[in-house]
């Protein structure tokens, strides 16, 4: 039907937009002549008088008028539960005969219906979430699960915000999810977050702990402190695992395993390093045992993904920050502040009233460094509003380079990984926007006006200290 | 995310004659105390509430403040046939201004009342003083937490 369709009357469902897809297929339906300028009207009358409703109910009766952005967003709530109802349809051209037999009102109230009955698979599937979830420290991950997803449950409002997503979601999947809001939104994030764990589920929990250690210590990080996704870690190792003749279970990956591997890719043509890819991916999945369908796909399409990466990293002679080799059991100390416990909250607390409390700037820098051990501490303390415009200066002035660099590599964390060969600091501080932190801010500009010399010295550093001379 | 708020737009032009048409019914009413709305009174005064709403950012789908306005001032004794369309004009105005500031703690109804109280009894007709003086106050009383309600009975409008 859709075929011929296209073919008599040039309506085209392909042009519908996802993220605004009952309008924009109305649109199409339009310009192709399936409906008429009066009956686009007649929807769009049906519609204000729902958002009319909608109003009442949102003032409990009390007013007749509200600010236009809530009243825009009642409407995209409105909008988002008829998009709902109309994705649910078989085809485009099922939905829009829907759309002309029904009242807006029936099409919004199935559309509630159906993002209400997302809701309830969203809980049921956090609920697998929840039982298949992987140890570990990860900040970003636990607390996805434990506050941010529970949050969203709490938080969301199918009757006048069912399009709001009001989720602070820090965890970031290896295939994000995209253009979608709202419970849509949120159960696609899930569903993958639980394929996620069934995955990391074929590993000992040991084994990735170790896998994420060696990580940090790869790209001389605290780990549990970044936003760095679990699962393409894993699955990244056990495809290099299998390409060098391991079991797909076993994440160890020894740095004399990285140079061969390397020396096997290094002349290969795009197209054979892609096929390569493919096979180790799918012998990986295989060797896992893994047959649910949807992990499976799930594995493999991530899995192919690497071919970018792996590519670059062959030709940049980086592998071994693609695939994770085992580290020295001690991570290197870098600095007093890296390794360093946290202060409790009320020690904390105290150190922030003390700084707010002393004027001189050379005092607070003393009195900042003799009592901040940890870098989460370090940079904690620069956002909680104590020091002031030239407090920074006297604290930076006395960081050796190391620290500096250490700090500089929180900011250029993006570059120093993708394309660390051509970082270049004086460049990198002078073509960085404006961030909302200041403390990134001022360190850009105490950057800026350190000398040449000591600025090659902190990039040597951060080139150094991210592997690209071990 | 759709833009809709040209979609809201749209339709307002398609219930402007309706709206005039409504307005001028109200004269039912208000020529028991001598007032009466013409067309162009009646347009005069939606053109003014559209501004309103513009300027104060707020959107409003149907007419009933106007009328409930007309409804409630049109036995003020200070209002006169002379100054009646630009009087509704102004109050209309000072309403939607009055929304934003109240920060949606008042309704329309009780926010009317308080209105058309302080017009009669304490400004005696001068709309000046009524958003210069006694609707500041209100925003204020709100603002700090002391408001709580001027009419326990509320005249209903």
């Amino acid at each position: 039907m859709e075929k011929s369709l296209v073919r008599q009357t040039g309506f085209n469902p392909q042009n519908t937009d996802a993220g605004n897809y009952m309008l924009s297929l109305l649109d199409e339906a339009l310009l192709a002549g399936l409906i008429s300028e009066s009956a686009l009207q007649d929807i769009q009358i049906q519609i204000m008088e729902l958002l009319k409703d909608l109003i009442i109910k949102y003032t409990s009766s009390e007013s007749s008028s509200i600010p236009t952005e809530t009243a825009q967003n009642l409407l995209l709530s409105i909008f988002f539960c008829m998009d709902t109802f109309c994705i649910s349809s078989p085809t485009p051209a099922d939905c829009l005969d829907e759309l002309m037999n029904r009242s807006m009102k029936e099409v919004c109230q199935e559309g509630l219906a159906l993002v209400k009955s997302k809701v309830s698979e969203a809980k049921r599937l956090f609920g697998e979430v929840k039982s298949t979830r992987i140890k570990t420290s990860l900040v970003a991950y636990n607390s996805t699960i434990n506050e941010a997803i529970p949050g969203f449950f709490k938080n969301y409002d199918t009757a006048f915000n069912a399009h709001d997503t009001p989720a602070s979601i820090d965890y970031p999947l290896a295939d994000d999810v995209l253009d979608s809001t709202g419970v849509s939104y949120m159960l696609q994030y899930i569903e993958r977050m639980k394929i996620e764990n069934q995955f990391c589920q074929r590993f000992a929990e040991e084994a990735i702990d170790q896998l994420m250690e060696n990580y940090g210590r790869v790209y001389h990080i605290h780990y549990p402190d970044f936003l760095i996704n679990i699962f393409e870690v894993v699955l990244t190792n056990a495809i290099f695992s299998v390409m060098l003749g391991e079991k797909a279970a076993n994440l160890t990956i020894r740095q004399s395993q990285i140079v061969l591997l390397r020396e096997r890719l290094k002349g290969l043509e795009s197209s054979e390093a892609a096929s390569l890819l493919r096979s180790a991916v799918e012998r990986t999945v295989g060797e896992l045992g893994i047959t649910d369908p949807k992990i499976r796909a799930y594995a493999l399409h991530c899995g192919e993904n690497l071919l970018p990466r792996l590519i670059n990293a062959v030709q940049q002679d980086t592998l071994q920050r693609l695939a994770i080799p085992v580290m020295g059991a001690e991570p290197e100390p870098e600095v007093l502040f890296v390794l360093g416990e946290n202060m409790d909250n009320e020690a904390f607390r105290r150190l922030v009233e003390d700084l707010l409390e002393c004027r001189n700037p050379a005092e607070k820098a003393q009195m900042f460094l003799s009592r901040v051990r940890s870098l989460i501490d370090f940079i904690d303390i620069f956002e909680a509003d104590c020091l002031f415009d030239d407090d920074y200066p006297a604290l930076f002035d006395l960081l050796s380079d190391i620290e500096l660099s250490i700090l500089a590599r929180i900011i250029f964390a993006d570059k120093l990984r993708d394309q660390p060969e051509q970082f270049l600091l004086s460049q990198a501080i002078s073509d960085i926007p404006s961030s909302e932190r200041e403390w990134v801010n001022q360190l850009i500009g105490f950057l800026q006006q350190l000398s040449k010399g000591r600025q090659q010295a902190i990039e040597i550093l951060l080139k150094t200290k991210t592997g690209i001379d071990i | 995310m759709a833009d809709v708020s040209k979609f809201i737009v749209n339709l307002e032009p398609m219930s402007r004659q309706n709206a005039i048409s409504k307005l001028v019914s109200t004269n039912q009413q208000s020529q028991k105390h001598g007032l009466v709305l013409s067309e162009r009174n009646a347009l005069q005064i939606i053109d003014a509430r559209n501004e309103a709403l513009i300027t104060t950012g707020r959107i409003e789908l149907g007419f009933e403040i106007i009328n409930k306005i007309i409804r409630m001032f049109c036995q003020s004794l200070y209002i006169n046939q002379a100054n009646y369309a630009d009087t509704i004009c102004e109050l209309l105005a000072a309403f939607y201004y009055m929304k934003n500031e109240t920060r949606e703690q008042i309704g329309d109804d009780d926010l009317i009342c308080i209105m058309r109280d302080s017009f009669d009894n304490r400004c005696f007709g001068s709309i000046e003083l009524l958003i210069g003086r006694e609707l500041e106050q209100l925003v204020a009383e709100i603002r700090s937490g002391r408001y709580y309600g001027r009419h326990d009975d509320s005249e209903e409008v």
